[in-house]
């Protein structure tokens, strides 16, 4: 429970506390006219009395019976309905129409125009008022929970207890109402909520049972009389019920707040504007030329909180090369892709870590990488890489930071999608129009298009069907080599980094494997080839 | 043991229709690897919801025989299926023997008998008992996976549907996962139905396998033979694709 929760949980248990014993203390009636009129405060009339000399402790305290009570009888209803029909709708495709309907005819409906028709025309007593809020305002989370079940059926732990033959029952109490327990738990703080507000201003309104104590009605009587506010009675007669309606509400409020969600790794949005820094960009032919390391890491780490993700490590790419960084799932490949892009927060990174010559991580000025320029990175998805509200075009044009007008843009990244293959017309398609292998080509086009001298692709074809997967990765391959560009290739599957690496680096939970016992890992979980079998290729492969 | 007979399966209605499955015909014989081999859309997961019951056949059947090969239709505890993704097919909120005998009890074997032999399963599988008493979260990927093939085989099937099972894991585990499913196979005397995109890891693995493509069946036959001398020019293409 968070600090908010325990306060508001306290005031409520106070509340609950008035409510139940409240009443067993108090000396009079709520509405028996045995005192005199507008007393303030004393022994006899603790909150003193009314205009008619009704004790109003007592009509405070059974108030809180009277509120307490509707709440939670509304709330009850209320919840239950939204979670049994939100469960039914969601689950059965023949219920579904039907209970939708209602639903949406109910939610089309004006409320509370609705519960004041109800409500003056049935009188107004309390079991009316709490049939007609619970009948009226399940709508709008039966709405929510069914389409939370709508997706939650899909999963297949449903269809495996559909094949091992639970019942429906079986599988929505089971199965399913774990999941939207959570979403019950808010509904029902909400709509208790809204049911004290509502029993409040109606009964302030004048509609309710006139015989039942009730806050709302505390405050109708104080202000239908005109001498209230010329008066110091007002400390007395408005003041309690007043505070207790916000207390309850704001308690209730406080429940209810969910904690928050957010990772330590997940960096800060702190987006500085992009800018070209004047020309020490130099050509990655130089960059191989030059022969120095492409990407050099030294006594790096990585740890989030109390975890270490990457263990210190040191490693250099020597420019030129295609690297693959291999490993299992969870090995810590990602993060150091990542944190080698400048991805993670400062203060997780411990250590050195140059990218074509440029440190990433407490660097300054020209000695900073420059995203797209000196590098750039491939993610693992080609279909979430691209906005899917943006022409491919739009986004081309936003990474080219050498090109200035856009007719020099269009020209560059009409002549890169040539190189990949793709024609000038996809720049005005949306990424939904491409298929996978497009996305991909395009993908790989984007990070050439400012030619930057090192590429770091992290699993860059593990989404796509394996034909397509061959192609776009020989492309890539070919480009690196063509342009001179250094490639670090993150990849889990053993026979592309053996096929296209020049070297590979294996990462075992965030520590570098050493040499030998490298080649031992290869050679035992080195993958069959399909031409040991005898099978003959009829195409041969570029790069 | 299980014949699919020109199975077809269509989406949508009239006008906007999807052929997922298209008058697919094979067969599974005992105590055979089956691979069915196909990328994305393909309709080899509908075709495999198709023969645990999960989904109707637009047109065709599935016939199931017994030793004495009477027609069988009631497929019931004869098939089991291991979902691609261990994620979503274990409840996250279930402590994992939960999980393993929910087959079970849904099949009203007492809770203790029940419970009696998940713990000879999980043995069986090589996992750890201490596993009984956490929730999926806190597995890593091979053992979850391995916990969904255990309680598909809490029920003793006649036949195991391997939908991607792998697919979602790394090599070294894959490989741990086809091993394990060999030796199964022999132990409880099953066939395997094992669909996957992944050419490269049924060398060796399966019996006889099938290409898909569209929904159709483009190329059938012993695993051997197909690797090595493939007539359609789609499984060539995949073939190709190999390192």
């Amino acid at each position: 429970m968070k600090r908010s929760q325990k306060i508001g949980f306290f005031i409520l248990v106070i509340f609950v506390f008035i409510a139940i014993f409240g009443p067993m203390i108090a000396t009079h009636t709520p509405f028996a006219i045995d005192g005199e009129s507008m007393a303030a405060p004393s022994e006899v009339n603790w909150f003193g009395t009314n205009k008619l000399g009704q004790d109003l402790f007592s009509q405070f305290v059974y108030g809180a019976r009277t509120t307490l009570l509707i709440g939670l009888a509304v709330a009850l209803i209320s919840t239950t309905l939204s979670a049994i029909l939100g469960l039914l709708a969601g689950y059965s495709s023949k219920l579904d129409t039907l209970l939708n309907s209602i639903a949406n005819m109910l939610m089309v409906l004006p409320s509370l125009l609705l519960i004041l028709i109800v409500a003056s025309f049935s009188g107004g007593g309390t079991w009316q008022l709490i049939w007609t809020l619970g009948l009226l305002t399940w709508p709008g989370y039966m709405r929510l929970i069914r389409a939370s079940v709508l997706s939650l059926k899909e999963r297949e732990f449903v269809k495996a207890a559909q094949l091992y033959q639970g019942n429906t029952f079986y599988i929505i109490r089971k199965h399913l109402l774990p999941f939207i327990w959570p979403l019950i738990k808010t509904k029902f703080i909400i709509s208790f909520q809204a049911a004290v507000a509502m029993e409040a201003s109606l009964s302030f309104l004048g509609i309710g049972d006139p015989n039942v104590p009730s806050w709302g009605k505390m405050l109708q009587d104080v202000f239908s009389q005109s001498s209230t506010l010329l008066t110091d009675s007002w400390k007395w007669t408005v003041v309690p019920p007043t505070l207790a309606i916000l207390f309850v509400t704001t308690a209730l409020a406080l429940l209810g707040e969910s904690k928050q969600d957010g990772t330590i790794t997940t960096a800060s949005l702190r987006r500085k504007k992009s800018k070209v820094l004047p020309p020490v960009v130099c050509t990655a032919g130089e960059v191989a030329s030059s022969g120095m390391s492409a990407i050099s890491v030294k006594n790096l780490s990585v740890v989030y909180g109390d975890r270490t993700i990457i263990h210190p490590l040191s490693f250099e790419v020597t420019s030129g090369n295609v690297t693959a960084l291999i490993g299992e799932s969870g090995s810590g490949k990602t993060t150091m892709a990542r944190t080698l892009y400048g991805l993670l927060p400062e203060e997780t990174v411990t250590g050195e870590a140059y990218v074509a010559g440029k440190r990433i991580y407490r660097g300054e000025g020209q000695v900073t990488l420059q995203r797209w320029l000196d590098a750039a990175y491939i993610f693992q998805d080609p279909r979430s890489s691209f906005d899917p509200l943006l022409k491919i075009g739009k986004q081309f044009y936003e990474a080219m930071l050498l090109y200035h007008t856009p007719i020099e843009k269009r020209e560059a990244a009409a002549q890169i999608l040539r190189e990949v293959q793709l024609d000038e017309a996809v720049l005005d398609c949306y990424p939904h129009e491409l298929s996978g292998g497009m996305l991909g080509r395009a993908l790989l086009a984007l990070a050439l298009v400012n030619k930057p001298s090192v590429l770091i692709a992290d699993e860059p074809t593990s989404a796509l069907d394996p034909i397509v997967k061959r192609e776009v990765l020989d492309l890539l391959i070919k480009k690196v080599r063509e342009h001179h560009m250094t490639l670090l290739l993150i990849t889990h599957d053993l026979s592309m980094a053996l096929h296209v690496a020049d070297e590979i680096l294996l990462l075992q939970d965030g520590h570098l494997v050493a040499e030998k016992d490298k080649q031992r890992y290869l050679q035992r979980y080195k993958p069959l080839s399909i031409r040991q079998l005898g099978y003959q290729a009829e195409k041969t492969w570029e790069g | 043991m299980l014949d699919v007979i020109s199975v077809t399966k269509q989406f949508g209605n009239k006008e906007k229709s999807v052929m997922a499955v298209h008058e697919t015909s094979f067969s599974i014989q005992k105590e055979e690897i089956f691979a069915l081999i196909g990328e994305s859309g393909s309709g080899k997961s509908t075709l495999a919801e198709i023969i645990v019951g999960l989904q109707e056949p637009t047109q065709g059947s599935i016939a199931w025989h017994r030793a004495n090969d009477v027609e069988d239709r009631s497929n019931q505890k004869k098939v089991q299926i291991v979902f691609q993704n261990p994620d979503r097919s274990l409840n996250p909120y279930w402590k994992v023997e939960d999980i393993l005998i929910e087959p079970l009890v849904l099949s009203n074997v007492p809770r203790l008998r029940a419970l009696e032999q998940a713990v000879e399963l999980l043995d069986r599988l090589k996992l750890p008992c201490s596993l009984l008493d956490r929730r999926p979260c806190e597995c890593s990927g091979g053992q979850k996976q391995r916990i969904a093939i255990a309680r598909a085989l809490s029920m003793s099937p006649a036949l195991l549907i391997a939908d991607e099972v792998t697919s979602a894991l790394d090599p070294s585990t894959e490989k741990e996962i086809l091993t394990l499913l060999q030796t199964l196979k022999q132990e409880q005397k099953m066939s395997i139905l094992y669909i996957t995109h992944h050419l490269e890891t049924i060398a060796g693995f399966s019996d006889r396998m099938a290409v898909m493509k569209n929904g159709r069946i483009v190329e059938m036959g012993e695993t051997k033979q197909v690797l090595r001398s493939p007539n359609s020019t789609y499984t060539k293409a995949l073939l190709d694709a190999c390192w």
